[in-house]
């Protein structure tokens, strides 16, 4: 009647797998010409560590994990790792949700250029 | 000035005054994809259904429907089911269904039997919920019976329960029965069926209260000696043990901080249970009788509790049974020995969740949704689990056509 914690996470990692094809399905299908999304081999366990990462920011229905893996895949790569994004998402004042929006709706586009700007030479640092 | 390479694919890419570096092939300019980008992930989330998980392990298996109706439309057939017709009965639905079954298909199968027997599925969350880790305690018993002489036995002792309350209802009112898991799931399940088949409303529950749910230690170190003492107590008459039990208990919630929170989240734990039924917070007049098929010490110690908390409202009877032939193996869950053989029937049938055992031997889906890896011992528990389910039916059946030829 139990299920444990084990069978748990066996069961827990099959939804992550369905989930991610899902999410990666409809990415492709919105954005085609995007060739972030060419790389399937890469993609898909990419996607699933973003999972777990969006889970470890308290993110757990559908667009919030749609947004966290679209602005990382699509937008600006480790863009939690700003110093401006994380300062909001650990901001305890907010709850979970209300940080992703504040994110999303409150950054200025100045903002969103300068955190792609610091994507850019962060990720091409870290494979140099 | 040194070249380097877009992140997202192998060309080069240049400087660009006002934002960094940016690749005209792959992504085009930066300052002028983001806000495109950007502005479309903003309105997917601003559409997207609040609160939805695809990812809630609670959230029923889209498949449930599809697989569960063919599957309960052979069970309840009425033919005479036995173990290699599991297996026709697996191949069967994979044919209903056009495709080899699933990881999510056992799942389903497994869980909407339970359900649809009328059985509440317990969720993760329970030994959470109040606490506590959830532990195997049991030992393995072998049974010496037939899976129909255990049917029988189960149907039996669950229209013992359905037949006292009967008899008590004129005095304290109709009884809700409510059966402690996971012993006695299947118990809870031929209650539920029993009440279908003569027209009656199903309402036995089930409740996760156990040696682990009330929490290891405290069980150890304060409600068994207080068993102890109530039953050199009390071994004269079940009253005088009922007696000291109520004293001793009443002694407890009064002194003991920790005891008496735990008591209340046992009490919550009724409530959310469906067992306990309480308007504006407070419990109603009401008679409940818990099923054990166990020892005394679970029953007697909600009786207690329930009949000190709320005297003079909630009636509480008793109906448990230490070992009878039939039932004794319900007591067995021997998670320790998955390898032996033997083990396969005493799980299944406290396992409702035994479509979680098969993820044990590392079963595996592949892209295509056909399981791979599934070795014998897991499909037989989940055979098994399925058969007892059909036992029961078919045990209910025979007691219910006898039901009826008394007159009932």
């Amino acid at each position: 009647m139990i299920v444990r914690n084990r069978q748990f996470a066996g069961m827990q990692s099959f939804r992550d797998r369905e989930f991610a094809r899902n999410i990666i399905g409809k990415l492709k299908a919105e954005y085609p010409s995007r060739e972030e999304l060419a790389d399937e081999e890469n993609l898909h366990p990419r996607v699933l560590g973003l999972i777990t990462q969006a889970r470890g920011h308290g993110f757990t229905t559908d667009r919030e994990l749609r947004a966290f893996i679209a602005l990382d895949l699509l937008v600006a790569e480790k863009w939690v790792e700003f110093p401006r994004i994380s300062e909001i998402l650990n901001n305890s004042s907010l709850d979970e949700a209300s940080r992703l929006e504040y994110v999303l709706f409150n950054l200025e586009e100045e903002e969103w250029v300068a955190i792609r700007q610091w994507s850019r030479t962060r990720v091409l640092a870290d494979g140099s | 000035m040194e070249a380097k390479k877009c992140p997202s694919c192998p060309r080069d890419l240049r400087l660009c005054s006002q934002c960094g570096w940016w690749c005209t092939k792959c992504t085009g300019h930066p300052c002028q994809t983001i806000p495109d980008t950007l502005e479309h992930e903003k309105k997917a989330y601003a559409e997207g259904e609040q609160g939805q998980s695809s990812t809630d392990l609670v959230k029923k298996c889209p498949f449930e429907e599809e697989i569960f109706g063919p599957a309960i439309a052979l069970i309840t057939s009425g033919q005479t089911l036995e173990l290699t017709d599991i297996d026709a009965l697996m191949k069967r639905l994979a044919s209903l269904l056009g495709r080899k079954l699933t990881r999510e298909d056992f799942q389903a199968l497994t869980t909407g039997l339970a359900e649809r027997l009328g059985v509440d599925p317990i969720k993760k969350g329970i030994a959470a919920q109040l606490d506590t880790k959830e532990s195997h305690e049991d030992h393995l018993k072998k049974p010496d019976q037939t899976f129909t002489e255990i049917g029988d036995g189960i149907v039996q002792f669950a229209a013992d329960a359905i037949s006292i309350c009967e008899e008590l209802e004129f005095e304290y009112g109709p009884a809700k029965r409510v059966y402690f898991l996971r012993d006695c799931m299947w118990p809870q399940v031929a209650d539920n069926l029993l009440c279908t088949m003569r027209g009656l409303e199903p309402s036995a529950v089930g409740v996760m209260i156990s040696r682990s749910t009330i929490g290891l230690e405290m069980f150890d170190k304060v409600v068994n000696p207080m068993m102890t003492i109530a039953s050199s107590q009390g071994a004269k008459s079940k009253s005088a043990f009922l007696e000291s039990l109520n004293e001793q208990m009443t002694s407890l919630l009064a002194s003991n901080e920790l005891f008496s929170k735990q008591c209340d989240k046992l009490i919550l734990h009724l409530i959310d249970r469906g067992a306990l039924v309480v308007h504006d917070g407070q419990p109603v007049k009401q008679h409940i009788m818990f099923v054990e098929t166990g020892y005394k010490t679970f029953p007697a110690f909600m009786k207690t509790l329930l009949e000190i908390k709320f005297s003079g409202v909630v009636h509480v009877s008793m109906l448990y049974h230490t070992v009878k032939k039939g039932f004794e193996c319900l007591r067995s869950l021997n998670v320790k020995k998955p390898d032996d053989p033997d083990n396969d029937a005493f799980s299944a049938m406290n396992d409702t969740g035994s479509y979680a055992a098969f993820f044990k031997s590392g079963a595996t889906l592949t892209n295509s949704g056909t399981l791979t890896n599934l070795v014998h011992g897991d499909r037989k528990r989940i055979y098994n689990s399925m058969l007892i389910a059909m036992t029961i039916l078919q045990a209910v059946k025979r007691r219910h056509a006898l039901f009826v030829k008394q007159g009932y």
